[in-house]
């Protein structure tokens, strides 16, 4: 399948519609975030070298004061999500009055590009700052997740649509070295402590299981040689319908913990719980491909494998895959600020547009800190959602 | 049938290893979470530790069939303490010698030489070098020896770690949990008849029986989603014939625009809007915002009443609800007739000469029906979900608090009850749905047992 090509047609797709071209520039512009917002300078010359301040993680401070003959490039809006400004400190909207230190120390009236566009909340931290970046973030863990989630769905739904009615044909033998592996991998993850000792094992394993496979193959035993169909449809019928039951808001809550917080534990998470719709949908789709002749040709021709794959079925039902892989992103959008929103989310240095809404939900007077976030994330989901149907309604002619 | 006892296995299954794979012990958040301010006593928060541990039934293994080695046998599991059971089973693991390194660990315990860093020092393997280095400098010449013992049997006994042994328990947590154990101590009156039998443990944070603590979240999180589904049902089905009806008006499309704005917000910022305009001294001040109080100790027919009474603390988190689900259904609804109504024979109906709402209310309406209930019924888990956010936001006492505080201490017979009651009455509903699309038509019925 070719990628660049079909990433050319879903880009032509996105600049459509106003939404599409909506979501292309949010997306580079969240994603180029720490280029044009950043409290961090992007260069900086002092005392004859150059560095790059924004690039380090350290936290860039007052103690970085300028010789007389250095300079500095500052990015077009100063502030970062945690930097504080103690002079518009305790909810400042905006529309209000908001005020910078001059040369000589005294309080003037804020330039341009010192303004907080959004107002600041009680500690003084830039609205805007947490917006964007919490837009990277949801779009960062939204995108990951639901791309993992596919790749999944994308196993589970071709495995159980090929294999749909007839099983995995294999013999007893070959059963019987997957159960030993099996059980050997739980007693490596019980038992063997250290990690030099586990990679030991693992090398073991597979040094036992080749050569047995290899004997078990040739060797002719009848019992071990009988064929059996593994009904490996009904399986993932059973697990999918599991994880359908439970809501999936009560699953995250419970397994949250597993992991520590961070983006990384979240788009695990999201990625483990949001492949069902999408591998029900795989998985119907290839059963209806399969009654078509022109895979019969290929398979008759002696196409295989993976080419088999990517080049007749994946091209067949990829179309209706991106839909569902559009409200996949925005559930998974949804999801996390829903999450964040209930402080069981990202941990609290992250910042998230869940958390930021939650903070103000009952604070009526600052009506901008849950107001705007709140509108900016209804108004990425109403341009997925659009955009989504868009894209079901050329599908379907 | 079959399919449905299936899910019932599976869902066990799942819903006991979710529960027992969340990291950290049970016991230290429980005592931390009873011991509000001051600090007991050793000995007293010793003993505690110990009664906790003995009612949890946590010195059983997990399950039927457990994996153990040569070096770590399953009987450490006993051990109660977590610092100490760490240093046996890397000390063991090291030497191969489960009843040396217990009693060297033990020992070193009594005299508080314990080294505390064991789990990271033993990850690069140099476990011997703490362990002397301890032995050494205490002054016990039996400890001396014991340890010189545990050196050279460690150098013959390296292979044991290698080994699997499988142990078969019969008495397991997860027995225990599914058929309940009688109670033969009377100190620890923690008998139960088990989860197949209905009774769902006791809560080891709360002190109370989980069926107790969770019957009235359980009706308020019901009473939300079905009340949701009994108001939006006729509703989305009217005002969806109603857009076809009048589907090249410029309002419908403004309408249509605007439904779909407020079908993509999240829920609880749709909640939180709500809060500002209708429940704010800033605008209308017409609702309470303040959580209700429900008589929780008495009567379902008290709580009700006391649902009743003060119902306006409910229309918020209600309407916030309902008006995802109506959107979606009376946009459902609409796509269903606008593709019925392009079918021939409703153009027959239409040149035998009725009338345009006529075609729609006595005939189309009937045909799209039974997707209608499917998907109705289908949006349960969504509502639940959504019940719970509303129970977070307007401090409802429903599941949502419930389930946050239980995985919080790792309340475990809690979270299982949540996930296994949830999970249960939502596989039930599958069944239902296709007795009822059965009653509906009678020509799905051989579909439906199948």
């Amino acid at each position: 399948m070719n990628v660049k090509g079909f990433l050319v047609n879903i880009f032509d797709f996105l600049k459509r519609t106003w939404q599409g071209r909506f979501l292309l520039v949010v997306f580079f512009l969240v994603i180029s975030a720490p280029l044009w917002m950043n409290e961090s300078p992007l260069l900086r010359y002092d005392k004859g070298d150059i560095s790059f301040p924004f690039l380090s993680s350290e936290k860039y401070g007052e103690s970085n004061s300028l010789s007389t003959d250095g300079w500095e490039v500052n990015a077009l809006l100063m502030y970062s999500p945690n930097s504080v400004d103690p002079l518009n400190d305790g909810f400042v909207g905006p529309f209000d009055q908001q005020y910078q230190l001059s040369e000589t120390g005294e309080r003037e009236r804020i330039s341009i590009r010192k303004r907080h566009w959004l107002g600041t909340n009680l500690r003084g931290n830039d609205l805007l700052a947490d917006v964007i970046y919490g837009t990277r973030n949801s779009m960062i863990i939204a995108l990951s997740g639901a791309c993992l989630s596919l790749v999944f769905a994308a196993v589970l739904g071709f495995v159980g649509g090929w294999y749909f009615q007839t099983g995995i044909k294999t013999n007893i033998a070959r059963l019987l070295l997957s159960v030993v592996a099996f059980v050997w991998i739980l007693f490596i993850q019980e038992n063997i402590l250290i990690y030099s000792d586990r990679l030991i094992a693992l090398i073991g394993l597979l040094i036992f299981i080749l050569p047995l496979n290899w004997l078990l193959t040739r060797v002719e035993v009848r019992f071990l040689q009988s064929n059996i169909a593994i009904r490996i449809d009904d399986i993932i019928g059973l697990i999918s319908g599991l994880l359908l039951s439970l809501p999936r808001l009560v699953i995250l809550l419970a397994i949250m913990q597993l992991l520590k917080p961070s983006l990384l534990s979240m788009i695990i998470l999201l990625g483990f719980t949001g492949w069902i719709e999408l591998s029900r949908l795989i998985r119907s789709e290839i059963i209806r491909l399969k009654s078509n002749s022109f895979l019969d040709a290929a398979v008759m021709s002696g196409v295989k494998g993976q080419r088999l794959m990517l080049k007749h079925v994946l091209p067949n039902v990829w179309p209706s895959i991106v839909v569902l892989f559009i409200y996949t992103i925005s559930g998974n959008t949804n999801i996390e600020s829903i999450l964040s929103f209930m402080g069981m989310g990202l941990p609290p240095d992250v910042p998230s547009l869940g958390r930021t809404i939650g903070s103000g939900k009952f604070d009526y007077e600052v009506w901008w800190i849950f107001f705007l976030p709140g509108l900016w994330l209804s108004m990425i989901l109403y341009c997925f959602f659009k955009v989504a149907e868009s894209y079901r309604k050329q599908l379907n002619g | 049938m079959g399919r449905t006892l299936g899910a019932f296995c599976v869902l066990l299954i799942f819903v006991f290893t979710i529960s027992r794979l969340l990291p950290g012990d049970p016991v230290e958040r429980i005592l931390f979470s009873q011991s509000k301010g001051g600090q007991g006593r050793l000995t007293d928060l010793t003993l505690r530790r110990e009664k906790i541990y003995k009612e949890l039934g946590l010195h059983l293994p997990d399950f039927y069939l457990a994996i153990g080695s040569l070096a770590i046998p399953d009987s450490f599991s006993r051990i109660q303490d977590v610092k100490l059971r760490e240093a046996v089973v890397y000390t063991s693991y090291w030497s191969g010698d489960p009843a040396r390194s217990f009693f060297l660990c033990t020992r070193l315990k009594q005299l508080s030489r314990l080294p505390l860093n064991i789990t990271v020092a033993s990850e690069d393997g140099n476990c011997k070098e703490i362990f002397s280095d301890a032995v050494l400098r205490s002054d016990d010449s039996a400890l001396k020896k014991f340890w010189a013992e545990l050196l050279i049997s460690s150098e013959e006994n390296g292979w044991r770690k290698w080994v699997p042994v499988f142990t078969v328990n019969s008495d397991n947590k997860f027995h225990r949990w599914i058929f309940g154990h009688p109670d033969t101590d009377t100190r620890y009156a923690l008998s139960s008849d088990g989860v197949l039998l209905g009774d769902l443990g006791f809560s080891w944070s709360r002190g109370r029986q989980v069926s107790s603590l969770l019957k009235f979240p359980f009706l308020l999180s019901m009473l939300l989603a079905i009340g949701t589904i009994i108001v939006c049902a006729p509703l989305s089905l009217l005002s969806g014939a109603f857009l076809t009806l009048k589907k090249n008006s410029r309002w419908v499309r403004v309408g249509h625009v605007l439904s779909v704005l407020v079908y993509s917000m999240p829920m609880f910022w749709v909640a939180v809007l709500l809060l500002y305009f209708l429940a704010s001294p800033l605008f209308l001040n017409l609702l309470p915002s303040s959580a209700p109080v429900l008589t929780t100790d008495g009567s379902v027919a008290d709580w009700l009443l006391s649902i009743v009474y003060q119902w306006r603390n409910f229309v918020i988190p209600f309407v916030a609800m309902a008006c995802t689900t109506y959107i979606y259904h009376s946009q459902f609804v609409y796509e269903m007739l606008l593709e019925e109504t392009a079918k021939p024979y409703v153009v027959t109906l239409r040149a035998k000469g009725l009338s345009e709402s006529q075609i729609l209310f006595s005939r189309a309406l009937k045909n799209i029906t039974v997707p209608y209930i499917i998907s109705l019924l289908n949006l349960f888990p969504a509502l639940i979900s959504g019940s719970i956010i509303m129970d977070y936001l307007f401090t409802l006492n429903g599941m949502g608090t419930i389930i946050i505080q239980a995985c919080d201490v790792r309340d475990f017979p809690v979270i299982a009850g949540v996930l296994l009651i949830v999970g249960g009455f939502t596989i039930l509903i599958y069944p239902l749905t296709d007795v009822l699309v059965a009653l509906i038509d009678p020509r799905l019925k051989n579909t439906a047992e199948k």
